[in-house]
């Protein structure tokens, strides 16, 4: 009876340790966190939506771009914030919520941004390298923003170290020179089109790349 | 006068010429609101004031309480050492409490884009009759006074511009004012989240008394260090125009530090 009642506690033990260890694992697991701010014109201004967001106690790796507005942080799993809650906070911080991306845990996505223009889906049947001179995250977000402005352009991301805008676009609709001309416009050179010099001019300090010669 | 106008335009000019990225709050002016709901500020001004009439100083311990993203209420609480030239008086020098402020801000626009921000913002500055009638505006006249006024404020990461119009009443005087103040801010640091900053100013501010038709416009350089929850500033402002300002009453020059600390 001693060793029936021994090994009845030892399988206890085990169960409630084992959920125990899963409730622990849950409570590691975050989601990502990123949402797109406008309004943010200073450094106190990130400072104030930081604050406002870790009156939520649980928020972690808090994360700020001033030049482009991306807010990232991180958030319990368990807990499970929503969008509606994140854009209501940004909102009582003084600043414009634009997008929210969540990467769950669980690797599932939520995003804020709607899909109205479905009848302008691009079946992108072209993939290409553009080389389009630029300094920070601003620049990317006005090249990257330049690039999928355009009729026929399904992707574009462009990476601050190797100077590449990788685009994948329709080229029944678009070319590679007529999206080098459009990014121009924007301000940035690139090996075929180069911008404006009063538009250059006209850039923030911190987007004063070494001009393409 | 050609002079101080020259002197006008290029301070302008150089304010415009020199472009990088945003900055913090303007010393002498206003700004928008821009910290947030639920934050606490506190934070002093302290002027001295040279004029021909004596030496003043008013140190100011100013509480500012944000309610909501919007809004905004605060207490000054000043302290006042004051030391006139003419000894004839029968207190030439001395200590008082000042006139106590409060003030409400509320903002009624906003339109923010990426990396700026253009905000209105409804203010009233009103002054209790509390400090020792010295007969010195702006430091102690021991007399209640109503201002309402409009703060218009643009940040961007390339420059920030502050303007306030409003009207100061003093009731039973013939001192009613209009109040026109401009400030330009010009970051010296990259940009950057933490705060650390080192800003230049550039402020104006403008004083109309319309019952007396004297009109006074003020120059203030100013220097400012923002680091973590932290700014410090110093700034020193000289009068360009004293217009029909009484010879005894003019104003030679002032000098401002102070110290802000974001309490929550």
């Amino acid at each position: 009876m001693k060793n029936v009642i021994v090994i009845i506690l030892m399988i206890v033990t085990v169960i409630g340790n084992s959920k125990v260890v899963k409730a622990q694992n849950k409570n590691k697991e975050r989601d990502a966190i990123t949402v797109k701010v406008d309004g943010l014109g200073c450094p106190f201004c990130a400072y104030g939506l930081e604050k406002k967001f870790k009156e939520l106690k649980v928020v972690k790796d808090v994360k700020i771009e001033l030049e482009t507005g991306i807010f990232t942080f991180t958030y319990p799993a368990a807990d499970t914030i929503g969008i509606e809650k994140i854009k209501a906070q940004v909102d009582k911080a003084g600043y414009t919520p634009v997008q929210v991306d969540i990467v769950r845990a669980d690797g599932s996505i939520e995003t804020s941004v709607e899909d109205t223009a479905t009848e302008n889906v691009v079946e992108a049947n072209a993939s290409e390298q553009i080389f389009v001179a630029g300094n920070c995250g601003m620049c990317k977000a006005r090249i990257e923003k330049a690039a999928k402005d355009m009729e026929g352009v399904n992707e574009a991301n462009w990476d601050k170290k190797t100077q590449i805008l990788q685009v994948d676009f329709d080229n029944n609709l678009v070319s590679t020179d007529s999206i080098a001309t459009i990014v121009a416009t924007a301000g940035h050179d690139t090996n075929t089109a180069k911008a404006n010099d009063a538009v250059y001019e006209d850039l923030p300090g911190c987007c004063h790349y070494d001009r393409v010669k | 006068m050609n002079y101080i106008i020259r002197l006008l335009c290029l301070s302008i000019s150089i304010s415009y010429c020199l472009q990088t990225n945003a900055q913090g709050p303007p010393i002498t002016s206003d700004k928008p609101i821009m910290l947030g709901g639920k934050s606490i500020i506190v934070k002093t001004l302290t002027e001295y004031r040279k004029t021909e009439q004596g030496n003043f100083w008013r140190a100011p311990i100013m509480a500012h309480y944000l309610p909501t993203s919007n809004s905004l209420v605060a207490v000054h609480l000043p302290y006042v050492s004051y030391q006139f030239n003419n000894s004839l008086l029968e207190k030439p020098n001395g200590n008082t409490m000042g006139d106590i402020e409060i003030m409400a801000k509320y903002q009624f626009y906003r339109k923010d884009e990426m990396g700026k921000t253009f905000r209105l913002v409804a203010k009233t500055l009103q002054t209790l009759a509390t400090g020792k009638a010295l007969g010195i505006r702006g430091i102690s006249t021991g007399q209640y006074q109503s201002y309402v006024g409009i703060v218009a404020g643009y940040e961007s990461l390339r420059y920030g511009i502050s303007n306030e119009l409003g009207y100061n009443v003093i009731p039973n005087s013939n001192e009613n004012e209009l109040r026109y103040k401009l400030g330009f801010g010009l970051p010296l640091l990259k940009q950057s989240y933490p705060v650390k900053q080192l800003n230049l100013y550039f402020e104006y501010n403008s004083s109309w008394l319309t019952q007396r038709k004297q009109y006074s416009l003020y120059y203030a350089q100013g220097i400012q260090y923002a680091i973590g929850k932290f700014t410090f500033e110093l700034a020193a402002q000289i009068p360009f125009i004293q217009y029909r300002v009484p010879e005894n009453e003019h104003i030679n020059y002032s000098l401002f530090t102070g110290m802000r600390y974001v309490l929550n």
